[in-house]
């Protein structure tokens, strides 16, 4: 397992975490040009809602955000926690599972963010980014355990 | 091994083709539109993430069920909607097989079909023919 990038979204669908792992180099215009993560992370929020509206199934209750979008370099891995926080993972192309991964970030994020009394969750409805180094250093520390060259 | 529904879509964004197979739930109204733009989002990210620029969209899981896409550089796109126990790789080599030799030789060869902005796939030609592919493919039973 190869991990590039990891974004944290918001229920609102603001960008409130991004890590990276890897060289800007392995995740193109991303890399070269950060601030396009921004609107990057809020399109695809708004894929996540249509693929719920996409499905082919007849119980209205039977839909689910997608989890795993292939491309020919990179996979793009979902997570969404009952609260509505997404977990996105930019992996190496032949990675096709990390459910423990995002539990443990998830994990990390209750314990460092959530509990947190500084941590401002949102401010007059615009998302706060978490600026908390021990998260972003348990981040670093939680992907290194995965990471394979 | 179940097949939803298929979309294609030529370059100005028109579904020119659709289909659909075992779905439980009715399509909504402009639901190849929400398609359209869903693939079309997709891919344009996975392309800004290739460092070649050229990287493009395979598939999309969901717990629920699958979505394949192919295109070709003429900007003809295929939205495959499946069951998540489609290898994407098969669907993927049937995808091609559809652009390269059905599309082409019932349609692009079609002397009454234009290339144009609106027009769609009609006959039964193109159908037959790619459900004929799906079938030998194992995709269809």
């Amino acid at each position: 397992m190869v991990v590039h990038l990891l974004w944290i979204i918001n229920q609102s669908g603001q960008l409130i975490t991004k890590t990276a792992f890897t060289s800007p180099d392995n995740i193109g215009e991303l890399g070269a040009n950060p601030d396009m993560q921004l609107t990057l992370s809020s399109v695809l929020f708004s894929t996540c809602g249509m693929s719920q509206q996409l499905t082919p199934n007849a119980d209205p209750l039977d839909s689910a955000c997608m989890t795993l979008v292939e491309c020919e370099e990179h996979n793009i891995h979902v997570y969404e926690t009952p609260t509505s926080v997404k977990f996105v993972l930019f992996s190496d192309n032949r990675t096709m599972e990390c459910t423990n991964l995002f539990k443990e970030l998830h994990a990390l994020y209750a314990e460092f963010a959530t509990k947190n009394p500084f941590h401002t969750v949102d401010d007059a409805g615009i998302g706060q980014p978490i600026r908390i180094p021990a998260f972003t250093e348990a981040i670093r520390t939680t992907v290194a355990k995965y990471q394979r060259m | 091994m179940t097949l939803y529904s298929i979309y294609v879509f030529n370059r100005y964004g028109d579904t020119i083709y659709t289909k659909q197979w075992k779905r439980t739930s009715a399509v909504q109204h402009g639901e190849d539109g929400l398609v359209a733009g869903f693939v079309y989002t997709l891919q344009h990210i996975s392309s800004q993430l290739s460092s070649t620029q050229a990287g493009g969209l395979r598939a999309v899981h969901t717990p629920l069920y699958k979505i394949h896409y192919s295109e070709t550089m003429t900007g003809y796109r295929v939205a495959l909607f499946t069951d998540n126990a489609m290898s994407t790789a098969v669907v993927q080599g049937a995808l091609t097989e559809l652009l390269k030799d059905v599309f082409i030789r019932t349609v692009t060869k079609n002397p009454s079909y234009r290339h144009e902005k609106g027009m769609l796939v009609t006959g039964t030609g193109f159908e037959d023919a790619m459900e004929a592919l799906f079938r030998r493919k194992k995709l269809l039973t």
